[in-house]
């Protein structure tokens, strides 16, 4: 068995607790059957599936959460990093052990939802609950994860239950709303329940190679950069199906997939930059690699937001190629391959100003003056241009990229170069001159 | 069995390793010293794979830390300075995790039984960990630490917060681990405590290795004599430098410390031929606490320079 998913065994399931787990989930469908009038109906199906959610959905995400918070609290986590334990053996050990206790009385409330439910499609949606479980405890691992990269723990507890809570509450709402009928995807009609699971599932591998990779990073072992291109391929291609229609040719539905990709790309490169720590040594670690011509050390170095960064880039560049030229819906309202090209620029600028700004102050306050930029340069600025009636100032200095893009696509490069050279200036300036001495953590 | 080689390690603006090579051989025990923020915990780390170093080699054991971390951790224990336990498995379970993450092939209760009386923890497997005082944790964590029988065992401060009896005992597990083949890299501030066990010394100062040598009892014949007298150093340092088998002769202000390959009757010379040339004794025989004089004459000697 897994040693730390025994080891989390040991700790939370023990037989009085699961006892009384199992004694409470029995008390509540005890209720159900007497509001039910002595029988297992509507009511006791209903307050079964809230126990599962209660239970396994939102509890279980936040026993996984501190699974792992609970190690950098405790001081255990340096132990465990010296372990033989391989990420992957680390990262489902701590999703499953964690969330023993939770699946034991979230599934026998399944269970008994199952007996009272009505039988429609029944297998589906047990299949559905499942999955969605899965897939909010694989990200509450990932968000603890983030949380732990940056030692934070402190509010960490909070963070897991609203983002649980939140996933939790949307879980519920969208299988109660839109638990029958159909869908239209990449131009034919899919059932939605199927659909979903199939989605479901294939996002929860995504969380849970994701978790894998953050683990690694833990666990000091190198990985290749290559789940985030995989992942903004597959969701740029999953929400493009929505737009293909039946009679579309392959390089329209290239094109589409390809432009849904610079905008996921962009997405995962913004978030990269605030959610991830970024390790000030990392250009020199790259340029020593690269000296060497480790080109594998230098693969598995590449920070993630710069690999999302180039992920949009090499799509913004298949949009050149396969966007059709005129004629379709998309073409006549926008702009799309010169818009690419904006966005991807604008891209460039602000996460080279966001690594700028954050190389020169202290680590904590880099987010913050990062969020300032970001609220100066698409906001504040743009808005006080307008007030002032300066709209070529605005689109001179602060050229929105979805507005006039052909005309902001240029100054957005200029920007996007010198933010370029600003970053590599404030990383030069914070690393040199170096200091010996001071080196002790304690 | 340790082969750091060019070893640097920078946080931002600040250089905490600056090139530190050095060899520890199998079978030692090694005192790293040196003032806070030289850069020990850093290196412990880094000999740990717990810290990624901006460029240098570690070898542990011929496998190479930064390629391999995870090979390296099945031959490497570490106790950090500030360790934690799962307060809430007991003994025996704890240190069945940890030879269960350790990769170790069951059944586990013999070596369990094995290293918790190494440790005298015997009677406290059945007892959890969160209601033992702070030197019984201390022992779980080394338990821990070495029940995968490393063959080298890194120790951040593990004296700290000990009292002198289980100091004394920590001391005769260390020179009891380093008689089974293993290979020990200790730091601390409590000099008189590392002078029990240690074999080496390594002086940290700046990210800079400024010091590693064999401490007292460790050449066969080799003895280390302090000497104090009034008056300069200048002819006492030409006078040594001379007389045959004195050799690593440390000397400041009024304090001369060296290696002397000799029996009692030739100290005795020695001591004849000092007064005789002038210099005004005021002690003279083996110093007592080598690594503590080694390590202040290392420091006294560069702390011009600094």
């Amino acid at each position: 068995m897994n040693a730390e998913l025994r080891r989390l065994l040991w700790l939370d399931f023990t037989g009085s607790r699961a006892g009384a787990m199992l004694m409470a989930v029995a008390a509540i469908a005890g209720l159900g059957w007497l509001l039910d009038g002595e029988s297992f109906a509507g009511t006791t199906a209903t307050l079964m599936l809230a126990s599962f959610i209660a239970l396994t959905v939102a509890w279980g995400a936040n026993q996984v959460g501190h699974a792992l918070l609970d190690e950098l609290r405790a001081r255990t986590w340096d132990q465990q990093r010296m372990s033989a334990l391989s990420p992957w053996a680390m990262s489902w050990g701590k999703l499953l052990g964690a969330s023993a206790l939770p699946w034991l009385a979230g599934g026998s409330a399944l269970l008994l939802h199952a007996c009272a439910a009505a039988p429609e499609a029944l297998a589906w949606k047990l299949g559905l609950y499942v999955a969605g479980a899965l897939f909010i405890h694989a990200l509450a691992l990932f968000g603890a994860l983030l949380i732990l990269q940056r030692r934070a723990q402190a509010h960490g507890s909070l963070v897991l239950r609203f983002i649980g809570g939140l996933l939790a509450l949307a879980m519920v709402y969208a299988f109660f709303q839109r638990e029958r009928g159909a869908l239209e995807w990449g131009g034919h009609a899919w059932p939605m329940l199927p659909f979903i699971a199939v989605v479901l599932a294939q996002a929860t591998a995504w969380v849970l190679l994701g978790c894998q990779r953050l683990m690694s990073e833990e666990l000091q072992v190198r990985t290749q950069p290559w789940a985030l291109p995989g992942w903004v391929i597959w969701t740029g291609t999953l929400l493009g199906g929505f737009f293909v229609t039946a009679d579309m040719p392959w390089p329209a539905r290239i094109g589409i997939v390809a432009a849904l990709a610079v905008g996921v790309a962009l997405a995962a490169a913004y978030f990269a930059a605030f959610a991830l720590r970024t390790d000030p040594m990392l250009p020199r670690r790259l340029m020593v690699a690269v000296a060497r011509g480790d080109w594998s050390r230098a693969g598995s170095l590449l920070p993630p937001w710069l690999v999302a960064l180039v992920c949009a880039g090499l799509a913004a560049l298949l949009v050149q190629l396969t966007w059709p030229a005129a004629g379709s819906l998309f073409t006549a309202f926008l702009d799309t391959r010169t818009t690419a090209l904006a966005l991807f620029a604008a891209g460039l600028r602000d996460l080279f100003v966001i690594h700028a700004l954050g190389s020169s102050v202290r680590e904590d306050r880099g987010e913050i003056i990062a969020l300032l930029y970001l609220a100066l340069a698409y906001w504040l600025l743009p808005g006080i241009f307008a007030l002032a009636g300066a709209q070529a100032l605005a689109a001179l200095l602060t050229p929105l990229p979805w507005v006039l893009p052909a005309r902001a696509l240029p100054v957005l490069a200029l920007q996007a170069v010198a933010a370029i050279a600003l970053a590599a200036w404030a990383w030069t300036r914070r690393v040199r001159p170096l200091t010996a001495g001071a080196g002790d953590r304690s | 069995m340790i082969d750091v080689s060019d070893l640097v390690f920078d946080y931002p603006g600040v250089r905490a390793l600056d090139g530190v090579s050095c060899h520890l051989e199998r079978g030692t025990i090694t005192a790293l010293v040196g003032p806070n923020g030289a850069g020990k915990t850093t290196l412990m780390r880094c000999v740990c794979g717990l810290e990624r170093p901006l460029s240098g080699r570690i070898a542990v054991d011929g496998i190479d830390v930064v390629e391999e971390p995870r090979r390296s951790h099945e031959r490497l224990g570490y106790l950090s300075d500030f360790f934690g336990l799962y307060d809430e498995l007991s003994v025996a379970r704890c240190l069945e995790h940890a030879a269960r993450t350790h990769g170790l092939p069951g059944p586990y209760a013999a070596r369990i039984r094995d290293t918790a009386s190494r440790l005298g923890l015997g009677e406290r497997l059945a007892q959890r960990t969160g209601t033992l005082s702070r030197g019984l944790r201390q022992r779980v964590a080394i338990a821990q630490a070495i029940i995968h029988a490393p063959r080298v065992l890194v120790l951040d401060e593990p004296a700290a917060g000990l009292d002198p009896e289980a100091r004394h005992a920590l001391a005769g597990l260390f020179r009891a681990l380093r008689a089974d083949g293993m290979t020990l890299l200790v730091s601390s501030h409590i000099l008189a405590e590392l002078e029990q066990y240690a074999t080496h010394m390594l002086v940290l100062e700046r990210g800079r290795l400024v010091e590693h040598r064999a401490l007292a009892g460790q050449h066969g014949a080799m003895r280390t004599l302090a000497l104090h007298y009034l008056g300069a150093d200048v002819p006492v340092a030409s006078l040594l430098a001379a007389v045959r088998g004195v050799r690593g002769v440390e000397i400041a202000s009024g304090r001369a410390l060296f290696e002397f390959d000799g029996d009692e009757r030739a100290q005795a010379a020695l001591l004849a031929q000092l007064v005789g040339a002038g210099i005004e004794v005021t002690q003279f025989g083996l110093a007592a606490s080598d690594l503590q004089e080694r390590y202040l004459a290392t420091v006294s000697r560069r702390a011009p320079a600094a």
